[in-house]
């Protein structure tokens, strides 16, 4: 799935999705399916619009994405 | 039945809190934190609406950092054994329940040693004294109760964890009989590690509570197992909470725990400390004036106590004083040594145990009449 950001637990997830809210960014909690990657195989945001903002945003509340695609921008 | 036995558990519960368990049972009963599809999504937003509510409270740091726990004595457990390795010393107070004093005890066998520290009821500065006394150079951790579940007095934690941190000490707390019931607040303390319980002050059902941990310093978890995030790793995910919630949590109980903190914020939470330590005062009032009445405690105040009042009838053990005015009057009590045998050796009780009165917010003037009328005609 496209605009997906990988995180690394439910609660992240949870707390992201209201850290994205309080910035007008609009994303739904996903399950993301198992990879290989490391810390994979949890929870993520799907942000269809302003995905690179949602990570910047997020990195300023401390929370680092474990992965993320981003694809093409609705 | 007329109920005074608060301190094991609150009873009746909120409306709110049985109708949330309820309604979490009936309508989201899907297991938060591992599916994806929208019930399973649903329950796990509700159950970090519950953290949440329970990090503000206490003021956490972050809702991550509220563990959630079968208990007090499991999140205790964590904390202790998490940490605690061959050749250290713990320092505790006089006043533990068998929630500490049995894992250190356990420790022992591995080399672990503790320390109690004497609690002076009315002497901060020689219960600050008897702590740091118990310092040595290798202690590592002080384990102390907020207060007292037999006798209700509050220890000066504050002073008590900012000297430990002068020594490098961490300091764990068992909130037990405490949360809920006193205002507490993380984001100005030095307390480390927080145990609460959810089922007393803070109005929620048995079979939940939670470590909230308030340093830098992560205990080694006890239990493994599935978290629902990571899966494709062996070891034990190290993000908080998922490191110390292997398995599936106690749902209802959770979300039951938060509407209970949600009654406390409501209802006001001085509010009900200054009701329960009022009744209490009455109480001891009455007691006090009665024959053949042993009271263990100064009358009780906010600045000192939390409202615990144990007395004995002169003659009588306490099981026997507790049957009667269950059987006779409908009134329950709870006797025996209420699993601190420390303290009770401490105000001499360990051979009678006490009877042990604690208020909740929905005591009335009628169940404080009936007691009182009881206890005269027992004695």
């Amino acid at each position: 799935m496209d605009n997906l950001i990988r995180l690394a637990s439910i609660t992240e997830a949870m707390k992201s999705k209201e850290i994205l809210q309080r910035h007008r960014i609009n994303s739904t909690i996903k399950r993301t399916p198992p990879t290989k990657e490391k810390f994979s195989c949890g929870y993520g945001l799907y942000v269809p619009y302003k995905t690179q903002q949602a990570i910047s945003v997020l990195g300023e509340y401390g929370i680092f994405p474990v992965g993320h695609t981003v694809g093409e921008e609705l | 039945m007329i109920y005074f036995d608060n301190g094991a558990t609150t009873f009746p519960k909120p409306i709110s809190v049985i109708n949330s368990i309820n309604t979490a049972n009936k309508r989201y009963g899907a297991n938060p934190g591992r599916g994806g599809h929208k019930l399973a999504i649903k329950s796990s937003e509700m159950v970090y609406n519950a953290r949440k509510i329970t990090a503000d409270f206490f003021g956490a740091k972050n809702p991550e950092n509220v563990i959630f726990s079968l208990n007090c004595t499991t999140a205790i457990n964590t904390v202790i054994k998490g940490l605690l390795k061959s050749g250290d010393h713990v320092i505790i107070s006089s006043l533990e329940h068998n929630a500490v004093l049995r894992p250190l005890e356990k420790l022992k066998e591995k080399g672990v040693s503790y320390s109690v520290a004497e609690v002076v009821e009315g002497d901060n500065e020689a219960t600050l004294s008897h702590f740091r006394n118990a310092i040595n150079e290798n202690t590592k951790l002080l384990v102390c109760t907020y207060a007292s579940n037999v006798v209700g007095i509050k220890l000066p934690i504050e002073r008590i964890c900012s000297m430990c941190h002068q020594y490098n000490i961490l300091c764990c707390v068992d909130a037990a009989q405490s949360a809920g019931a006193v205002p507490i607040n993380l984001s100005d303390s030095s307390i480390d590690y927080l145990c609460i319980s959810g089922h007393k002050g803070l109005y929620g059902p048995m079979g939940v509570g939670a470590l909230i941990i308030n340093c830098d310093v992560i205990p080694e978890s006890l239990v493994e197992g599935g978290t629902g995030s990571n899966s494709v790793e062996y070891k034990q995910p190290l993000i908080l909470p998922d490191k110390f919630e292997s398995g599936t949590n106690n749902f209802s109980g959770i979300i039951g725990m938060g509407e209970g903190i949600k009654f406390i914020n409501s209802y006001g939470q001085m509010r009900i400390y200054k009701k329960e330590i009022d009744i209490l005062s009455r109480i001891h009032d009455k007691l006090e004036s009665m024959r053949n009445i042993v009271l263990y405690t100064q009358r009780p105040n906010i600045d000192y106590y939390v409202p615990v009042l144990s007395f004995n009838v002169k003659g009588k053990n306490s099981e026997e004083v507790a049957e009667v005015l269950s059987s006779k009057y409908n009134i329950a009590v709870r006797a025996g040594l209420h699993c601190a045998p420390l303290a009770h050796k401490s105000i001499g009780t360990l051979d009678i145990g006490t009877v042990r009165i604690v208020p909740s917010v929905f005591t009335t003037n009628y169940d404080v009449n009936a007691l009182i009328s009881a206890i005269y005609k027992i004695i």
